[in-house]
């Protein structure tokens, strides 16, 4: 006997209250649990789904639900690995010598103003991307890790234009989270990104002490390869989104349908 | 750290270490498996003697896929997704090398606690 859409939806709001977050770990839970479910109404024809989903979690949500950080840390530490090897395939390595070489070759006196800015738009598209099409919906540990690597070259392009600028975003951050955190109702369990603000609320004035003295090092060749280095690390990362997805064979569409 | 639970919780403890192999052995047997159905076939063949926890059970795929042991396939069945492992090459190379231990194990085990054996 097959779960119906409603009680296979019933399930997955279940597990996402009980703080199951990531659709990449949920989908296989929603499937054990439905499995169980399934072979205990056969055997029990008589009782209702509810009957049975209530026994079954009297019994396994304890076991279902732990080792849950172990798994969602596993996902990432994959998917991050992923990351890391992207840089070593042929066409990256190709572009990392020309960033080397262009900006050491061709003195162009708009390069670096125009790599900038395909920076910030690609920063701007792809934080509006996450959060209206990824992130509120469809939360997956690897949609996860690869915001936080995202973030970097964010900060990073911040902190070249302006290094007082991180004194700007680190508050816009506390609040963003605050907000998000309230809409998922988990403000008292997680206060993670709150210190990661702070944090970087105290390394922004180490970057700027660190900016006074090593400007006389840094040449705007120097700059206009890190940044030739950051679309390199755009297109890695979004390489590796698109072969994770391709990987699953589902454009996370939703857990089922 | 995982748990198997068996009937007398007290032998969960021997074991500990075995599940990768377990899975592993199963994997080798049919082409590919999903969570639910491995914990019912260990339950089946061992006559519910040994029924392995979804606690205990994910976090081992999972860390098999990530050693790139296990890969995975997923599928929509019955209306959801369901997510199926397989062993990949390595994880084909890594089976015959982890039965060949165990077998090695159960053997020395038996030397020390049969006694015909023992005095052989």
């Amino acid at each position: 006997m097959n779960l119906s859409k409603e009680e296979l939806q019933f399930i997955d709001t279940y597990l996402k209250n009980s703080d199951v977050i990531c659709t990449d770990v949920r989908l296989e839970l929603v499937d054990h649990v439905a499995s169980a479910i399934e072979v205990g109404l056969e055997g029990n024809p008589d009782q209702t789904f509810y009957e049975v989903f209530k026994s079954y979690m009297v019994h396994n949500k304890k076991s279902l639900l732990k080792n849950l950080e172990e798994q969602q840390a596993k996902l990432r530490e994959k998917i991050i690995m992923r990351f890391g090897k992207g840089f070593l395939a042929k066409e990256v390595l190709f572009l990392l010598v020309l960033a080397v070489l262009i900006p050491s070759l061709i003195e162009l006196s708009f390069s670096q103003e125009i790599l900038m800015r395909v920076n910030v738009c690609i920063s701007i598209i792809a934080t509006l991307y996450y959060f209206l099409k990824f992130h509120k919906t469809k939360k997956t540990s690897v949609g996860a890790s690869l915001m936080s690597i995202m973030l970097i070259p964010i900060y990073v392009t911040f902190y070249i234009q302006n290094p007082f600028g991180l004194f700007l975003i680190a508050p816009v951050m506390v609040l963003a989270t605050l907000l998000h955190k309230k809409i998922e109702k988990r403000i008292s369990k997680d206060w993670s990104m709150v210190f990661m603000a702070l944090f970087t609320m105290v390394f922004a004035s180490l970057f700027i002490l660190f900016t006074k003295w090593s400007e006389q090092f840094v040449t705007d060749n120097i700059i206009e390869g890190y940044f030739f280095f950051q679309l390199i690390m755009w297109y890695v990362l979004f390489k590796t989104l698109i072969r994770y997805k391709k990987e699953l064979g589902i454009k996370y569409e939703g857990i089922f349908n | 750290m995982f748990v198997v639970e068996f009937r007398t919780m007290s032998n969960s403890k021997l074991y500990k270490g075995s599940l990768a192999t377990i899975i592993l052995k199963l994997l080798s047997q049919q082409d590919k498996m999903y969570g639910y159905e491995i914990t019912q076939k260990v339950k089946g063949l061992t006559k519910g003697e040994l029924n392995i926890t979804e606690g205990a059970l994910y976090p081992a795929l999972h860390k098999l896929e990530a050693e790139g042991v296990l890969e995975v396939e997923v599928m929509r069945v019955d209306n959801r997704l369901r997510k199926y492992y397989k062993l990949t090459e390595k994880g084909e190379k890594e089976t015959v090398s982890k039965l060949a231990e165990l077998e090695e194990y159960i053997k020395n085990m038996q030397v020390l606690f049969n006694p015909k054996f023992g005095l052989e």
